[in-house]
């Protein structure tokens, strides 16, 4: 058990991962289109529900310190119905990937690899997620750990230069209730961040009084991600639908970078560093959850299979970067309703009574 | 019986050294006693032999015994009796073996003569401020080093012998009191199983006790010091002194640990902790600058400023190589007068590294052969390798898988790259310490003495990586 | 060879990093790299005449030990739209474009007459382009622009981005980028503002021969008011190796074609283009445009000159004050359901220079202090340029600065009303009321 947890620091950090995690690149174009500058107030709406989530993870941590999710399941729901949940998360987490991929992809083609071999960015990202998975939770937590500071320079330079470029508030409350709620649901699937924790809930170590360590880091993530956003508008207004890939032009829009150099190489390797890390913790969960609906499986097979999966979904039926950035919006959201609400409000009534928790051994 | 008679005693271990010419034996009569030598000449000191052994048994008087000899004759406080089957072993340690016929008794006078040279500095950790004491290759004075470092009885050393010919004396050393025993006890074990012909320097045990024999980072510590190493023994470490080896290894063992240096502790902490910060940096540049350059010189021109940019488009502007094999063989034409230069004569080392600096750079340049940008990259990325020298080896490895992530797959296999070689370092654990410490994961405490080095005051508590007994340092 | 297989199957994943490498590196070993495949393009030039669009491009031509000058040519290309024009000049180059590094797109004057957003459609799309792309306009072609740019460094030591730069931020005072370009064509009023610099050509000595300007020669006259910032031109006589550098034509592409007839010279007058809908409406000279900057706060690198000040220190003398800070508050309100916009603008001024006749006043700290007459003739003239550069604006139902915004912000219900009930919404500019308050304080 020691050996494999993670401490609640390292899970904040990897909260914060995922909440950047395709938030950072087209969103904000997207949601753009639906609400205008209101797209902020919806990223408040989608993120005050995803804290509703995180608080029955803590709820359920608490009832349940050393449990697995599996056994919490099948206890209270049966086995049946357990497979299902980790069916659907097995899938979510699929997509999920397909669309981190997606995002980043059209990022590196459009910035990085101008003329490059279409294949080349899964070529390079593939192995190495593999292998983080394979290593296991514990040492790619201890590798975004080593490197989150880093990622978090990245990120809080682009704000910075991006906030240096202020043009002034956006034009808030400009859209119908209509209109918010139908981008709200229609963005949903790009949310559903916390769900990893409920698959390593056994993996993490979270004594009595660090909630606060996974909140204060879900917190930075969430106000970076509006901060972003608020940035974001706040330079390109009107032309915020044309720019696909928000953190890295909030910098470039900056005509200051051009007399200190290409200041958005800054982007670019966080960006970099956020896709890795963000298809570890994505995959991981996969994995996870493929390992709980086929028990004799065991991870070097749920690694195999996810490759094949993904490379034959995405390839073959996704097609194009395009068409899964249009499920997302298509029918991915009904999905998300499904995973992102209905799973955590079952967990919710499974943890409702309390019960006084275990306390751990310290780790690292 | 006849194993009591000297002449044929003497001829039976004649005959285990295969009648070697240096082994030498004497009898002598004396007061109706035949007394029997037998030792190496080139290893025992003839004029010791002649003051503690030849001149009082010359004017000895009385019955001559093994026991008067060992307790009145001879002059000698390292006398001992040992067993016939341990004559051979002995000898071999420059003992002169002492027999009277008719004794079954054997006495074993210990003359070896050390063939040392005296501590001086290690070429590898000189200090501007700072004992200058290093290691030798003998482990007598070694351990007098360590002895008057850390003064105390807690200071315990535990002999192992191992190498089937070389019968080398291993010396496992640490602070009773600190050290967590379970460690102490692991490193013997794994010492005591190694059953090999000789181990001839400290180097030899390290593929034995790493806990990953086959990686290419190397997860036990190496010291030329006895202050470097006694500062480790202070902080629950073991450590591992080799007969014939000015190298001490030290376990359990963090990466960070080379980034340190002796230097650090003898000067002001603000200073150190910008030169550990700049030894980072330097060893990030000299692992990944030949990389970065061949990924934006191939892949992402469109980040390079533009300056930089007509300036690497005008210098390799016409030249026979790709940016890929330009940097090949700038960098092997470079790790070539590196070896050159370590292997020749020092006052030839300094032609070469001459001739390679200075004529064969510039005139390479000139002749449009290699690019000024590429030069100096690959310049900077090997000085910067010997900012950490223990770590040289290593880093000159990843320069080169870096230079083909880059070269190949660009920013993104650079990227990947890291990640990869983070992961693998993470799992890791060296003797149940994290390999990464304190940063990945994050030791509070142990940061301290980290980049950031504070006041020697201010560190109160041992380093929590390391499962030390006693954590309280300063009181 | 079963040890090593042995050794791989412990680690699979080293295994497939090594296939990777085996099967990426051959080609990236042979591959010449990105900085000697692609020409690196440093502005562009677009040009339209019949339809036909003509493509300039100022590429760097990597040369071992050359200056910049002498490793920078034009290269030209026409084509029926703007990436076949680009084509063509890959097919002359033999060279990919490599449009990153690009940071100034020229249009000639002629692109104005329609909408120009069709036109520079595939900048906006072309990813590699940087989204602060500076997009200026000329009078003359933009390919003659391009080919007097060349010469900047060689004269003045210059180059264009620095010379432009240096207008955005002290005589423009408003981004001239293609993202502002787009900006100001999809905003409800659909205007925008872009950097004017005009092309003129001077004599051997120096001296302007012609005039491609409205304004011709009164410019240098008017230009007087703006001290530092006015009228510059930049002229030398032409390098011989200019004619070579330029000489890398494409099809139908030609460069310094001009040099028998003199020189085509930049001269920056401080002008702006009035764009609405992607068409030019009116080109504003340094006095209008300061009478748009009159409500932006970073607008103060600027002097104003009064002449004919007599009071108990001055007789007869003109005295020049600089901006040294201003303070701008605007605020809008519905009286009546008029909608009233209200700006309040103090400036902070020092006198710079005093000519009182032929004799110039030595400068001392009781001079700092404004005369009450001279006060209240610099509000005036404030004033007056700002009514005057509104009537332009009114004229062509053109908000270029930022009205709608601020009516958005602080009175949207009101604003659309009051937009809802005119007849033409985009003349909304002529149904408000104006108050301006300039206040002028020493600084």
């Amino acid at each position: 058990m020691k050996d494999t947890t993670i401490s609640a620091r390292q899970a904040g950090m990897l909260c914060t991962i995922t909440i950047l995690a395709n938030k950072i690149f087209l969103l904000p174009a997207l949601i753009y289109d639906g609400v205008k500058s209101d797209g902020f107030f919806v990223m408040m709406f989608l993120f005050a529900l995803e804290l509703c989530v995180l608080g029955i993870f803590i709820l359920l941590k608490k009832k349940f310190p050393n449990n697995t999710l599996n056994f919490i399941l099948e206890k209270y729901l049966g086995k049946v119905i357990a497979r299902i949940i980790y069916f659907f998360f097995m899938m979510f987490f699929l997509f999920k990937m397909m669309l981190t991929y997606s995002v980043c992809y059209v990022y590196l083609k459009q910035q990085v690899y101008q003329d490059e071999f279409a294949l080349l960015a899964l070529i390079c990202i593939i192995p190495v997620v593999n292998h983080a998975v394979i290593s296991g939770l514990r040492v790619f937590s201890r590798t975004i750990e080593l490197y989150f500071y880093v990622i978090m320079t990245g990120v809080l330079i682009c704000l910075a230069v991006g906030l240096g470029n202020w043009q002034g508030m956006p034009i808030l409350f400009n859209s119908t209730p209509s209109e918010f709620f139908l981008t709200s649901f229609k963005h949903i699937f790009s949310f559903g961040d916390y769900l990893f924790l409920f698959l390593i809930i056994d993996k993490i170590h979270l004594e009595k009084g660090q909630v606060k360590h996974l909140v204060k880091y879900v917190a930075l993530g969430i106000i970076m991600v509006l901060t972003l956003f608020i940035a974001f508008y706040s330079i390109y207004q009107i032309t915020a639908f044309m720019h696909n890939n928000a953190l890295s032009d909030i910098i470039s829009v900056s005509l200051q970078f051009n007399a200190i150099g290409r200041l958005d190489v800054l982007a670019m390797l966080t960006i970099m560093f956020l896709c890795y890390f963000e298809m570890e913790i994505f995959q991981f969960s996969f994995s996870e959850a493929f390992c709980n609906v086929f028990h004799k499986l065991n991870r070097k097979y749920s690694i195999v299979v996810f490759d094949v999966i993904f490379l034959v979904v995405y390839f073959i039926l996704v097609g194009r970067y395009e068409n899964m950035i249009l499920y997302t919006e298509g029918w991915l959201p009904y999905f998300s309703i499904f995973t992102n609400f209905l799973i955590p409000i079952i967990i919710l009534f499974i943890s409702l009574p309390k019960r006084k928790g275990v306390r751990y051994e310290k780790t690292f | 019986m006849s194993f009591l008679n000297v002449e044929k005693r003497i001829e039976k271990v004649k005959k285990d050294f295969h009648q070697s010419d240096d082994f030498a034996s004497r009898v002598l009569v004396k007061q109706n006693a035949k007394i029997g030598f037998m030792f190496f000449k080139s290893i025992t000191d003839g004029e010791l032999f002649a003051e503690t052994i030849y001149k009082p048994l010359s004017s000895a008087t009385g019955e001559i015994t093994l026991e008067s000899l060992q307790n009145k004759v001879l002059k000698s406080s390292d006398i001992k009796e040992i067993k016939e089957d341990e004559i051979v072993e002995n000898i071999i340690s420059g003992s002169i073996i002492i027999l009277i016929e008719g004794e079954e008794k054997v006495i074993a006078v210990d003359l070896l003569k050390y063939l040392t040279r005296t501590p001086t500095e290690p070429p590898t950790s000189p200090v501007i401020m700072g004992p200058r004491e290093g290691f030798t290759e003998d482990i007598n004075t070694n351990i007098s080093l360590m002895r008057r470092r850390i003064a105390s009885k807690d200071l315990v050393m535990k002999q192992v012998k191992i190498g089937s010919y070389s019968n080398t004396r291993v010396m496992i050393t640490y602070v009773h009191g600190i050290v967590d025993q379970k460690i102490v006890e692991k490193v013997t074990q794994r010492l005591k199983e190694i059953k090999i012909d000789g181990i001839l320097d400290a180097y030899y045990l390290v593929g034995f006790l790493q806990e990953d024999e086959n990686s290419m980072f190397r997860q036990v510590g190496m010291a030329e010091k006895p202050d470097i190493v006694s500062s480790k023994l202070l902080e629950g470490k073991v450590g591992i002194l080799v007969d014939n080896s000015p190298i001490v290894l030290t376990v359990p063992f963090i990466i960070f640990e080379d980034l340190q240096n002796s230097n650090d502790y003898y000067s002001n902490h603000h200073y150190s902790s910008f030169i550990r910060a700049v030894r980072l940096i330097g060893i990030i540049m000299a692992i990944l600058a030949s990389g970065v350059y061949l990924a934006l010189q191939i892949y992402h021109y469109n980040i390079v400023p533009l300056n930089f940019l007509i300036t690497i488009a005008d210098t390799t502007q016409g030249l026979p190589f790709t940016p890929y094999i330009e940097i090949l063989f700038i960098f092997l034409l470079f790790q070539i007068l590196y070896e050159v230069s370590l292997r020749l004569p020092t006052y030839l080392g300094l032609a070469t590294s001459v001739v390679g600096a200075l004529i064969l750079g510039d005139t390479g340049v000139k002749a449009g052969l290699i690019s000024p940008p590429g030069v100096i990259i690959v310049a900077v990325s090997k000085i910067a390798l010997y900012l950490v020298p223990q770590q040289s080896s290593q880093v000159c490895l990843l320069q080169l898988v870096f230079l083909f992530l880059g070269g190949s797959l660009g920013m993104l296999g650079i990227i990947g790259g890291m990640i990869y070689f983070t992961n693998y370092l993470n799992k890791i654990d060296s003797y149940g310490v994290p390999y990464l410490a304190p940063y990945s994961p994050r030791i509070k405490n142990d940061l301290q003495d980290g980049i950031f080095k504070e006041n020697i005051g201010d560190m109160r508590k041992r380093p929590e990586s390391f499962n030390n007994k006693n954590k309280v340092r300063l009181k | 060879m079963k040890k090593l297989f042995s050794k791989l199957k412990k680690n699979p994943m080293l295994f497939v990093f090594i296939i990777i490498l085996l099967c990426f590196t051959p080609a990236a070993m042979f591959s010449p790299g990105e900085s000697n495949n692609r020409a690196i393009v440093t502005a562009i030039g677009i040009d339209k005449e019949n339809d036909e669009y003509e493509v300039s491009l100022l590429t760097f031509i990597p040369t071992p030990n050359q200056t910049y000058l002498e490793t920078n040519s034009v290269v030209s290309s026409k084509g029926s739209t703007l990436a076949e024009a680009i084509a063509k000049t890959e097919l002359t180059l033999g060279k990919r474009m490599g449009l990153s590094h690009a940071k100034t797109t020229v249009i000639s004057t002629s692109l104005l007459k329609d909408d120009v957003s069709k036109d520079i459609d595939y900048l906006g799309r072309v990813a590699s382009l940087s989204e602060n792309t500076i997009l200026i306009c000329t009078d003359a072609t933009a390919k003659e622009f391009l080919l007097a740019a060349q010469l900047l460094e060689k004269d003045i030591g210059t180059k264009l981005d620095k010379l432009i730069s240096y207008n955005i931020d002290n005589i423009y005072v408003t981004d001239t980028s293609l993202e502002a370009f787009f900006k100001g064509y999809f905003s409800a009023n659909g205007s925008s503002l872009i950097g004017f610099l005009s092309i003129e050509e001077v004599d051997s000595t120096g001296k302007q021969k012609n005039s491609s300007g409205d304004k011709g020669e009164e410019d240098s006259q008017d230009m007087l008011d703006l001290g530092e910032e006015g009228d510059t031109s930049y002229s030398s006589s032409q390098p011989s190796s200019s004619g070579g550098a330029g000489g890398a034509g494409g099809s139908g592409g030609s460069s310094n074609g001009e040099n028998s007839q003199g020189q085509k010279k930049i001269f920056n007058k401080g002008e702006v283009v009035l764009i609405k809908d992607g068409v030019m409406v009116a080109k504003l000279d340094d006095e209008q445009l300061y009478g748009i900057n009159v409500l932006n706060d970073k607008a103060i690198n600027r002097n104003i000159r009064i002449e004919n000040v007599t009071d108990e220190v001055y007789n007869n003398a003109t005295l020049t004050y600089q901006v040294k800070n201003k303070k701008v508050r605007t605020a809008t309100k519905f009286e009546n359901g008029i909608p009233v916009f209200s700006a309040d603008v103090v400036l902070g001024l020092e006198i710079v220079e005093a000519k009182e006749g032929e004799k110039s006043l030595v400068t001392n700290t009781e001079l700092n202090d404004i005369p009450y007459d001279v006060a209240l003739r610099i509000e005036q003239y404030v004033k007056k340029g700002f009514a005057d550069t509104l009537k332009l604006l009114r004229k062509n139902k053109t908000d270029v600065i930022g009205i709608t915004q601020k009516f958005e912000a602080e009175n949207r219900e009101n604003f659309r009303k009051f937009l809802e009930s005119l007849d033409d919404p985009d003349d909304f500019l002529n149904f408000i009321k104006f108050q301006l308050i300039v206040r002028v304080q020493s600084d």
